[in-house]
């Protein structure tokens, strides 16, 4: 289908044709397998038990069936390997358990997604408290960083910070943001300026003044008008514009000056739902609609920027060119290289791959680990951000992010954990890497220490963050009684992880799923638990009695060094050597799921909303035009700033989610 | 009263090293509490990780029910052993553990990770609808500020729902709560004008977005209003407080940021909550004394180390599992689980400070704010090593303003349903409601 032509380029709000009636795939009576689920299924995964939190009445309600698609997909994995119904319990027979897979199949993995047209609903939510940030910061000019008063932000299971399923505004928030208000137009905008940040932001918020020519009134409406276009990100309506100078006039009569009368606009303002909060307007009619072009400003500035629009995009939206294909990609070029573009690495990679826990929820204790400063934990996320935002501006393929020959370093990240010789200065720079094992995500400080226990590397950990995080195909989640080795093994200091391991998994319940995610993590053990290289492991063994042959008084202790086994195979079987070996394997294995899972993150990212089933459609778009364009990350951002649910809403009432 | 009387206060207050707040301060109980019969006011704390299964269990019990003796993990408690309940066989049907228990201790409801979705409000929560035009703020949410891994997680943070999709912010810093308490925003932007632009901004606002945008709409505008409701009460009920600074000054506005004793933390936590219900600054509390499965290292407490969780995980006692830090071992699983205990006698002792503070407070019929008072002390975790969820521990403290019969075991033959004591506390506070969560049955038994 076409992008469809604006009706109204000044709203841009366009009805498709027949969009909202035809956005339900059929699917709407019982199903001919229910009975067969019902019979062989329902008594562990039914209305009076949920084992695996599994609900087959539940989830057939929920149509098309395909929105439930990774659940479908488990049954039908357990009934084609007939691991499910268990053993003692009745099953179906042949016949029909192939009625069951084969329905099942046509429904979710064969899933017709031409048949659905929804490019979801962007609920109105508040900015981040990093959004806030930059978009005081690009609104006055000056860098106030005022959120860290917040309370604190808190991330949900369905992704990234922006998702407006966790943005709630409570009224403790809401007096944050009264503070500061007012403490931005006292800290900002004093009275007498003092220094040259406050002649900017005075500059930036004082685009008129009274004098010759020029009335106080006509001042004042210049003011305004320019201000809450800024703030508000759109034209402010004639009632907005008389409320503001109302409460100027207010001001003047109550004795302020001038420039007190305007500040009072500036912290109203900074309390307004339509600064504090993304609002696009509803769509008036049922369907789809196109946003317009104000809107779509917004997205475009959120996305790339986790800030508000420049003057350049508001001047398209008020020209209503924004939307226009080439006009589009020029913008989106022009804003990558802008220092600003930074979030995309910052905020952007930082939640999807985890690293920007590192200095937060990962550290080091002090006293114990002196060499884990905070300017090194800053190194580290810097790293991987850059490195990740280098990927952007250069075009790289996607498979560059497990698969490169530089990184980013400064001398303490260098000398600290690389044994790198020659980094001179605490500044970050780009190194080209002689290490073969050391380029790309996997082989970064950042990673691979929020992926180990504290002190201590877990296979497991990385097995599973390469598998969920870098893949996207999570291993199922480990049944409530696993978790830990009994205490026999545990007991068994001299032992390495893989082999106690291998004892723990030689219990079928675990051995199934650790025998897909441990031997990727084991490739990764020559790196330690901050990802510097190693050898050898060493254990640090008790000494009970003196007859040991190696007794050292004083100590009681005495280190056992053993050969770390590097070696690791994927899932499908491929096996390989080490971290370089790993890279070789996932780029040429598992590139698929590289490239979508990298598409996924970025497309949900984008929308700040977790992804829908109907979202696949503008996925496979996107993989398409990948597939012709060498997998280049540009490829990736012009589509998915093109794509049909970054363009385009839906009316939230009649859509196919919620 | 006079101000020679005032100036003598505060002198005295001066002179009381406290950290954070006093009792008797009545220069600041309201007018509209001196008369009548004092409000109750009602508490939910929290603790995570649970108990070793064993330490809860009274050491002596009357043939009655009567509470002779607690056990020696509780000794803490036992000059309280009077005000209190203990009940055994208390579960919750639907949530329970490290990350599906906070979001349905109180609401009694199941969780739903993916939808952020606790199933509806919390008690406490549904009590502040109820008493929250009368006081200075429906209700406080209170947290220490959790460490490690899972301190941003939301499900293992919020115990507190105003609905089943929004949970509360909590608050961590003793002076932000402190500010809350006593400053209420005045002037500037929170000027009555300027909240009236606002609030203009935002009606007309509500005929642009559509209907599933105005639910979220209407956050900012409650929002909006608690705030405004907040400063007309403090115009109206407490001018006094605010015409003289002075008791409020004099009490030490708490220093910016986390204190670095926790031990501190946590006093400076609970006398602030002492004093904003003396103040009737509020009736309703929730307080995390840690998030859902808190990593803490509690080391400070003498012959303890290793974190919190990892000691719940008693009976490995190798330092070598997924939940340790790689550098505590312990001797034995007795030696561990010793010290798991003493983690929760710690929490017993601070919870029995707050209780020496709650009954040192006179109310203005000469009750005590405890006797006024009815808190629910619990985990949403039995035994940790085992992730049970059965028996879980819990503690209901205060006398609910004669409501409650205390210093009892209440020994439940069947597992009892938590929801049961949330619809029986609630009814005490006044709401006219005969279901909640799972549970329309309220637990009257409290009565005695």
């Amino acid at each position: 289908m076409g992008i469809p032509q604006l009706a109204r380029p000044s709203l841009g709000l366009l009805l498709l044709a027949g969009g909202g009636s035809q956005m339900q795939a059929g699917e709407g009576g019982a199903l001919e397998v229910e009975p067969i689920l019902e019979m062989y299924c329902f008594g562990c995964h039914g209305p009076e038990a949920q084992q695996s939190g599994i609900n087959f009445a539940g989830l057939l309600t929920q149509r098309p069936l395909v929105k439930s698609r990774q659940t479908w997909a488990r049954a039908i994995r357990a009934l084609v390997s007939e691991s499910m119904p268990p053993e003692g319990v009745p099953g179906p027979s042949e016949e029909e358990r192939k009625t069951l897979v084969d329905h099942l199949d046509r429904a979710v993995n064969q899933f017709d997604y031409s048949t659905v047209d929804d490019p979801g609903y962007e609920p109105l939510r508040r900015l981040t408290h990093t959004e806030y940030d930059n978009t005081i910061r690009d609104l006055i000019g000056v860098d106030l960083r005022l959120a860290s008063q917040f309370t604190s932000e808190m991330t949900g299971e369905t992704g990234f910070d922006n998702s407006a399923t966790t943005l709630y505004l409570q009224s403790s928030l809401m007096e944050r943001y009264i503070t500061a208000a007012e403490r931005l137009v006292e800290d900002a905008l004093p009275d007498v300026p003092a220094a040259p940040a406050h002649r900017k932001a005075l500059d930036t918020v004082f685009v008129a003044r009274p004098g010759p020519g020029l009335t106080e009134d006509q001042a004042v409406k210049r003011i305004v008008r320019r201000f809450l276009l800024r703030a508000f990100r759109r034209p402010a309506t004639q009632p907005e514009i008389d409320r503001a100078i109302s409460k100027y006039r207010t001001g003047r009569a109550s004795g302020l000056t001038f420039e007190q009368a305007v500040k009072g606009i500036v912290s109203a303002t900074l309390i307004s739902p339509n600064f504090l909060l993304r609002i696009e307007a509803a769509p008036t009619t049922d369907g789809v609609w196109q946003i317009n072009d104000w809107e779509l400003a917004s997205r475009l500035s959120y996305f790339l920027w986790a800030s508000m629009p420049d003057d350049d995009l508001f001047d398209l939206a008020a020209r209503g060119r924004l939307h226009e294909s080439n006009e589009l990609t020029s913008q989106l070029l022009r804003m990558l290289a802008d220092q600003k573009a930074d979030s995309l690495g910052t905020e952007m990679a930082a939640q999807w791959l985890g690293f920007g826990r590192v200095g937060k929820t990962v550290r080091m204790g002090p006293i114990d680990f002196p060499w884990c400063t905070d300017s090194l934990m800053d190194a580290m996320r810097a790293e991987s951000s850059m490195f990740f935002v280098s990927l952007l501006r250069e075009n790289a393929p996607i498979s560059r992010l497990v698969d490169a020959d530089y990184t980013y370093v400064n001398n303490e990240l260098a000398e600290t954990l690389y044994e790198m010789q020659g980094i001179h200065g605490s500044h970050m720079r780009r190194v080209a890497l002689d290490d073969v094992n050391r380029g790309g995500i996997l082989g970064h400080g950042s990673t691979l220490a929020i992926t180990s226990n504290y002190n201590r590397t877990s296979p497991v950990k990385r097995g599973h963050w390469i598998l969920e995080t870098v893949l996207g195909t999570p291993p199922p989640p480990p049944p409530p009684d696993a978790g830990s080795f009994d205490q026999e093994i545990t007991n068994e200091k001299q032992l390495t992880f893989r082999e106690k391991l291998a004892m723990h998994s030689q219990n079928q319940s675990c051995r199934s799923c650790h025998a897909q995610i441990d031997p990727l993590g084991f490739s990764l053990e020559n790196f330690d638990y901050f990802g510097r290289w190693r050898d050898t492991y060493s254990f640090r063994i008790r000494i009970k009695k003196p007859e040991d042959i190696n007794y050292d008084p004083p100590s009681n202790f005495r280190w056992v060094r053993r050969e770390i086994d590097a070696s690791g195979t994927l899932p499908e079987g491929a096996s390989f050597e080490g971290p370089r070996g790993l890279r070789k394997a996932l780029v040429e294995n598992r590139h698929d799921d590289l490239v979508r899972q990298t598409v996924s993150k970025t497309l949900a990212y984008a929308l700040g909303r977790p992804l829908e089933y109907f979202d696949e459609k503008a996925i496979r778009t996107i993989i398409t035009a990948l597939e012709g364009d060498d997998f280049r990350f540009q490829t990736l951002l012009r589509e998915v700033v093109h794509s049909y649910p970054f363009l385009r809403k839906r009316h939230p009432d009649n859509g196919a989610s919620q | 009263m006079t101000l020679s009387k005032r100036i003598a206060r505060r002198t005295i207050l001066r002179s009381i090293g406290a950290s954070v707040a006093l009792p008797f301060l009545d220069a600041m109980v309201p007018a509209a509490l001196s008369a009548a019969k004092p409000p109750k006011r009602l508490a939910y704390l929290y603790f995570p990780n649970g108990i070793p299964r064993g330490t809860w269990q009274p050491g002596e019990v009357g043939s009655d029910g009567r509470l002779l003796r607690l056990n020696k993990w509780m000794r803490p408690l036992e000059p309280f052993k009077s005000d209190i309940i203990v009940p055994r066989n208390i579960w919750t049907p639907l949530g329970n553990g490290h990350v599906y228990g906070p979001p349905t201790w109180l609401t009694g409801q199941d969780y739903d990770r993916h939808a952020v979705n606790a199933g509806g409000p919390s008690a406490d929560q549904l009590a502040a609808r109820s008493t929250g035009s009368e006081t200075l703020l429906p209700s406080l949410e209170l947290s220490l500020k959790g460490e490690g891994f899972m301190s941003n997680s939301l499900p293992r943070n919020h115990i507190s729902w105003a609905a089943a999709n929004r949970p509360m912010a909590r608050e961590v810093e003793p002076r932000a709560i402190f500010d809350r308490v006593f400053r209420p925003p005045l002037g500037g932007a929170s000027d009555r004008s300027v909240l009236d632009m606002v609030l203009s901004e935002a009606r007309a606002l509500r005929s642009r977005v559509g209907m599933s945008d105005k639910s979220r709409l209407d956050q900012y505008f409650e929002s909006i209003r608690a705030l405004e409701k907040r400063i007309e009460f403090s115009e109206r009920q407490s001018v006094e407080m605010r015409a003289d600074r002075a008791p409020t000054d004099t009490l030490a506005r708490p220093s910016p940021g986390i204190p670095a004793d926790h031990k501190e933390y946590m006093r400076q936590m609970m006398d602030l909550m002492v004093l904003a219900f003396q103040s009737d600054a509020t009736r309703v509390v929730t307080f995390m004394l840690d998030h859902g499965q808190s990593n803490r290292y509690f080391n400070f407490i003498s012959k303890v180390r290793g974190t919190w969780h990892a000691l719940s995980h008693y009976k490995n006692a190798s330092g070598q599992t997924s939940d340790d830090d790689g550098q505590t071992s312990w001797d034995s699983i007795e030696q561990k689980r010793e010290m798991y205990a003493a983690v929760q006698r710690w929490h017993h002792e601070q919870v029995a400070y707050l209780l020496g503070r709650m009954k040192a407070v006179r109310e203005p019929d000469g009750t005590s704010l405890l006797d006024n008072s009815m808190m629910v002390y619990g985990s949403t975790l039995g035994d940790g090593n085992e992730h049970d969820k059965h028996d879980l521990p819990t503690l209901i403290l205060g006398r609910g303003g004669g409501s409650i019969k205390p210093g009892r075991l209440l020994d439940y033959a069947e597992p009892m349903n938590l929801a049961n004591i949330h619809l029986a506390l609630l009814q005490r506070m006044g709401l006219r409601i005969d279901k909640f969560g799972t549970s329309d049955r309220p637990a009257d038994e409290l009565a005695g």
